[in-house]
């Protein structure tokens, strides 16, 4: 009896473990390089300056609890030289295991946490994704449809920042530059404010997240 | 004296407020002086309908604004501008006579005699700006008041019709514009011109009541040119469901 | 026990919360011209008893708890907690909805006397009507769907509408500057007290005029395309607009619509 209980403690217990979080790790020398971000179906991509002249790039991939892991690939195409990332996920190859029953459904959990050099020129695309930016000083642009967008911007930052969301609100403890353009915004907000005087431009674009824009308790 | 200076002196002329000596040689002028004659009446006619609104009451800081700047001039400059006891008078003439005009006026489009004479007579092309610069913009009703005012005066000139076609395409509220739309329209029998802006204006007009007043006002009076432009909004698919079926109904009359 | 006990349930009173409401004061430093745009929320007008501007609104900001330590930045940066910002410049003080969700809450303004209004509500988006109450002083209101109902106040007035009613009892008509009401929809419903004067420009294309108000053709309206025929007669209508007088005419009073009604009724 014994026996029995203990195998199938054991055979629970393994079959716990038996699909474990993918993680892929990819180091690249951005020296003169710029960076496109192309993922679709993150959760979260969390991109931090550093003073180093490579990018690192970690991401924690969990498809309906590790099971469809290998479904997910992170493509490095650098044809004109520059880093183009794209996330790629297989959705026909998972539907036809799971069928289109009532357990088509499947969780996921995609999780982007980058370090960049602090002047990386990059642009950032993602469906759903939680974004934050931490410290960057480049040119960049990020389009997130439904995620939130979360800037930290560096004290000695001089830029031009052009944002819009439709549906969601703008929150900053900035002071910027200039005065709102007398005309009536209906639908949303879409500000192009400049901070320091500057010109470096930013693009932020959400259509329902909300951008946070931060002062940073760091110089840079 | 020579007409240009007869343009000088006429406001205060109008005022009373000449010099004997100066009166005499400016009613010796009109007497012989067709054009000058004219824009004596012009100008009472206008003054005096300014004169009939209220002097639009001077908010605090305003005319302390003004006075100070007006300390910055010349004391020989200032002596020429009569400005301040007939600051309201200007002002009014400029913007709320003109409703939006005097922006015409500022860009150059619209030549108005009286009121570039006055100005440039009495005061320097620098001191316009500040004149300029420092008028408010007027309410609704009182631009309303200046179109039904301007509408009624007996002699509309051409300055006036211009006035009028400006803030029937240009004023920012459409109530004004619709008070520019019925003073023009009154006016069109006898002047071909206002047909042809009160038909131009349907290609400027975005705001579904304009279109359709525009529509009913010249299909009212018959007038069959306007029929392109109406069949093209009614084409349009911008336009609003409203003016396309009352367009439709109304072609008919036409 | 059991019966007791449904009694008092069915005697709880039910707690309401109330969204509290919070004041915004401002004295502007010219008292001209106030515009109000970008509030999509339900706005009242009334006037405020002394030179300041007062806004009271239940606004309450749903901040995210990622936003703590932000402030809300919007089409202009709320400064005054209510989701609104308030700024003057050049003799116009002006009052902007700062965020999209103003729309679900309640602002009533209080102008003081004599200033003028311009209020834009004129957006789809734009949430219930207007209301303005006891206002003295110049008001120009632009709506698209939104109705307006304005009660004890004299004007001048200039409000236009797409397809809102437009509803207005005057205490007594402002015999200094016109008034202008037109809408395409919906209905205007004029109300005034039977002594008044003024010089009704009445307009309506397919709506019907429904009046206990004794108005009288005016004289412009009896000199109007006369025809032989109509000789020594009075009219009684013409096409196009028509002009009616109130006790001999005063102030005018231009209404327009083109399929709603027209009600001037007395007071």
């Amino acid at each position: 009896m014994k026996n029995y209980i203990l195998a199938a403690i054991l055979m629970v217990a393994t079959l716990g473990t038996a699909f474990s979080q993918k993680v892929i790790t990819k180091k690249v020398d951005a020296t003169g390089k710029k960076m496109e971000m192309k993922f679709d179906f993150a959760d979260s991509i969390r991109i931090e300056a550093w003073n180093k002249n490579t990018v690192e790039l970690e991401v924690s991939v969990n498809i309906d609890n590790n099971r469809f892991n290998e479904y997910y690939k992170l493509n490095e195409n650098s044809f004109s030289g520059d880093i183009d990332l794209v996330e790629k996920i297989d959705f026909e190859a998972i539907k036809k295991i799971k069928g289109t029953g009532n357990n088509c459904n499947f969780d996921k959990m995609i999780r982007y946490k980058l370090k960049v050099p602090a002047n990386l020129e990059f642009s950032l695309k993602t469906i759903s994704g939680q974004v934050e930016v931490i410290g960057t000083l480049g040119k960049m642009s990020v389009n997130s449809i439904s995620g939130f967008i979360d800037y930290t911007i560096p004290a000695s930052m001089k830029t031009r920042i052009n944002l819009s969301t439709i549906t969601g609100d703008v929150y900053s403890n900035l002071k910027f530059d200039n005065k709102p353009e007398k005309e009536a915004q209906w639908v949303g907000t879409k500000r192009n404010l400049i901070l320091n005087g500057g010109t470096q431009p930013i693009k932020l674009e959400t259509i329902s997240g909300n951008i946070y824009l931060r002062k940073s308790k760091l110089l840079n | 004296m020579d007409c240009e200076a007869i343009k000088i002196n006429l406001p205060e002329y109008i005022d009373r407020k000449l010099d004997e000596k100066t009166r005499e040689k400016v009613e010796k002028h009109l007497k012989s002086c067709e054009s000058c004659r004219a824009l004596h009446e012009e100008m009472s006619s206008f003054l005096s309908f300014m004169d009939s609104l209220p002097s639009p009451e001077v908010p605090e800081g305003m005319k302390e604004e003004f006075t100070e700047r007006l300390a910055d001039l010349d004391i020989q400059e200032k002596k020429k501008v009569r400005v301040i006891p007939m600051w309201t008078k200007i002002a009014a003439m400029l913007v709320l006579a003109f409703g939006t005009y005097w922006m015409g006026y500022k860009t150059g489009e619209h030549k108005s005699e009286i009121v570039q004479n006055q100005l440039a007579s009495e005061v320097s092309a620098q001191k316009q700006q500040v004149l300029l610069a420092s008028l408010r913009d007027y309410t609704g009703p009182q631009k309303i008041e200046a179109v039904y005012n301007v509408s009624n005066t007996p002699n509309v000139n051409n300055d006036l019709i211009d006035a009028l076609v400006y803030t029937m395409n240009s004023d920012k509220n459409t109530n004004v514009r619709l008070a520019a739309i019925t003073a023009l329209s009154g006016m069109m029998e006898k002047n071909n011109r206002i047909k042809q802006e009160l038909i131009k204006s349907l290609a400027v007009q975005e705001n579904p009541l304009l279109q359709i007043s525009l529509i009913q006002v010249l299909t009212e009076k018959g007038v069959k040119e306007a029929k392109p432009q109406i069949e093209s909004i009614t084409n349009n698919e911008k336009t609003d469901e409203s003016v396309k079926a009352f367009a439709k109904d109304i072609m008919k009359a036409i | 026990m059991k019966r007791i006990v449904t009694i008092i349930a069915a005697f709880a009173i039910p707690v309401v919360m109330l969204g509290q409401t919070k004041k915004f004061e401002y004295t502007p430093k010219v008292k001209n011209k106030v515009e109000i745009t970008n509030l999509l929320g339900e706005i009242s007008l009334q006037n405020s008893n002394g030179n300041t501007i007062v806004i009271e609104s239940d606004f309450n900001l749903e901040k995210p708890e990622r936003a703590d330590g932000l402030k809300l930045l919007g089409a202009a940066e709320d400064n005054t907690d209510l989701g609104a910002n308030v700024s003057e410049e050049n003799g116009i003080v002006s009052i902007q909805g700062a965020t999209r969700q103003v729309r679900d809450y309640k602002y009533k303004i209080l102008i003081p006397a004599g200033m003028a209004v311009n209020l834009d509500y004129n957006s789809p988006f734009a949430k219930s009507d207007i209301s303005v109450d006891s206002f003295t002083g110049s008001l120009e209101i632009k709506t698209l769907n939104a109705s307006v109902k304005i009660t004890k106040s004299s004007g001048p007035f200039t409000i236009n509408t797409i397809s809102g009613n437009l509803e207005v009892v005057f205490d007594k008509l402002n015999q200094i500057e016109p008034s202008s009401l037109a809408t395409i929809n919906g209905y205007i419903d004029i109300t005034m007290p039977g002594s008044d004067k003024a010089n009704f420009e009445i307009n309506t294309i397919n709506g019907n005029i429904y009046n206990n108000l004794d108005v009288k053709a005016s004289a412009k309206e009896n000199n109007k395309d006369k025809d032989r025929l109509a000789f020594g007669m009075d009219v009684m209508r013409t096409k196009g607009a028509n002009s009616y007088t109130l006790n001999g005419g005063g102030q005018k009073v231009f209404l327009k619509t083109i399929s709603g009604n027209i009600y001037l009724r007395k007071k």
